[in-house]
């Protein structure tokens, strides 16, 4: 069983799902897409983005150079995209068992009430 | 980066030298805080810290170099504390261990031994070779003054004379401990043999432990012998010094094993193995004597009283022979870093 993803980690690769990203537009878009859920620190940021490139998940797209300061656009990668869909479907599943075993509660709940 | 605050100024120097720097600037100035809050100062330093290790896909590399800090951690501690110690007063002499010795011993001639003018003592007195080849010889200690009677016993009873002397010590301000009977230990029973008391005293820096025995060889009937040892309590400074080295030396041997790390990164398997292998091999040797020498660290200000022998004892005595190899055994990772090694290239876009 594949292992579990972290929470940053999920959001880095969701908010990379549809263009190419720098920092600050990855701690926006991961921000936007959760409605405000996740607030990702710079520190963990560029730490998940330093280790999804090492394992291939992240590539580097390019880079830009913004009032002398050094700017860095990141994609994701095939390997980045199967990643992202394997836990989505694991979230899915997890989800769909809990929804099930509530509605069994519910309809116990009813039946001894 | 200049318009960046200073504080994220201070902590970006956490990252290593590099592009990450410049581009963590232009992520915070783009989310345009003044000044870091203090979870995300700790975060920065933790990830920047991280980051200082390379190989960022690597957990191997977090535990080794948390290893090597421990150990460098206890050599700087070790370092500063004995430093620190240069400046704690003298045991005392003249006058000042005259009025010690009267108080303890009133009308009697006594006798003070002091086995070195150092602030260790090594009963086998090497020289400064022999000790960086062999290490120091088992009794390696503090130095203290051995206070006593001239003629070694004391007529009466131990007890007695054990009551008033700590009234005595009482009287003259020290800070005077409870008696306890020593003794040999009947096996059957597991009672002591009620044949001595020993007690402590502290005054102005200075402790006492007092002794008194009925069990020595050759005392007479009647009589009993006396001792009274006098040390120098480890003053709140020299702990501080310690602590200060601990931080201080772990920073150090965290940092050179992010440098070693990251300058082997991309190297060839040899050098990575090279660099890698011994550095492991001599936390073999080396981490068990640090983690000894950090809780005797830790036990001495729990116990309390005037330490018999420093912390770090155990490394430079029975320890020195392991201790000596693992240190080479980092040097030939340090060396193979240096010689082998190269900065660890900026990864480059790629086109897909």
């Amino acid at each position: 069983m594949a292992k579990a993803m972290r929470e940053p980690t999920f959001w880095i690769l969701t908010a990379l799902v549809d263009q190419a990203r720098h920092g600050y537009g990855i701690i926006q878009q991961a921000a936007s897409l959760s409605d405000g859920q996740v607030t990702l620190q710079a520190g963990t940021l560029y730490a998940a983005l330093d280790r999804l490139h090492a394992e291939g998940l992240v590539a580097i797209d390019h880079d830009e150079t913004v009032d002398g300061r050094p700017r860095r656009y990141y994609r994701l990668t095939r390997g980045g995209v199967a990643a992202l869909q394997e836990e989505t479907t694991r979230l899915e599943r997890n989800a769909s068992t809990a929804s099930r075993q509530l509605a069994a509660r519910r309809h116990l709940g009813e039946a001894t009430a | 980066m200049s318009r960046l605050g200073a504080g994220y100024r201070l902590l970006l120097r956490a990252y290593p030298p590099g592009r990450r720097r410049g581009e963590l600037a232009d992520t915070l100035l783009e989310v345009g805080r003044a000044r870091p809050s203090v979870r995300e100062g700790l975060n920065l330093l933790r990830h920047g810290l991280r980051a200082r290790l390379g190989r960022p896909a690597s957990t191997a590399v977090v535990v080794l170099a948390t290893m090597i800090a421990l150990v460098t951690g206890v050599v700087g501690a070790a370092v500063t504390t004995r430093l620190a110690w240069e400046a704690v007063p003298a045991l005392p002499s003249g006058e000042r261990l005259d009025e010690i010795a009267g108080t303890v011993f009133p009308g009697v001639p006594t006798t003070a031994e002091k086995y070195s003018d150092e602030l260790f003592y090594d009963l086998r007195e090497p020289s400064t070779a022999e000790v960086f080849l062999t290490g120091h010889d088992e009794d390696f200690q503090f130095t203290d003054v051995i206070l006593g009677p001239e003629s070694r016993f004391l007529p009466g009873d131990y007890r007695q004379w054990t009551v008033e002397a700590q009234g005595r010590l009482v009287e003259a301000g020290w800070d005077v401990g409870r008696a306890e009977v020593t003794g040999a230990t009947w096996i059957a029973t597991g009672e002591i043999d009620d044949s001595g008391r020993l007690f402590t005293a502290t005054r102005d820096g200075l402790a006492l432990e007092i002794q008194t025995e009925t069990d020595v060889v050759d005392t007479p009937a009647g009589s009993f012998s006396v001792t009274a040892e006098v040390d120098r309590l480890t003053p709140g400074y020299v702990l501080a010094a310690g602590v200060f080295g601990l931080l201080a030396g772990a920073l150090l041997g965290w940092l050179v094993t992010g440098w070693v790390s990251r300058r082997t990164e991309f190297q060839g398997a040899g050098v990575r193995s090279l660099a890698r292998e011994p550095a492991w091999l001599g936390l073999v040797f080396l981490l068990p004597q640090a983690l000894v020498a950090l809780v005797a660290m830790v036990g001495q200000q729990v116990v309390g009283g005037a330490p018999g022998s420093p912390f770090w004892a155990l490394s430079v005595t029975y320890g020195f022979g392991c201790g000596l190899l693992g240190f080479v055994l980092f040097g030939v990772s340090l060396v193979t870093a240096l010689v082998a090694g190269k900065a660890a290239p900026d990864a480059e876009p790629v086109v897909s």
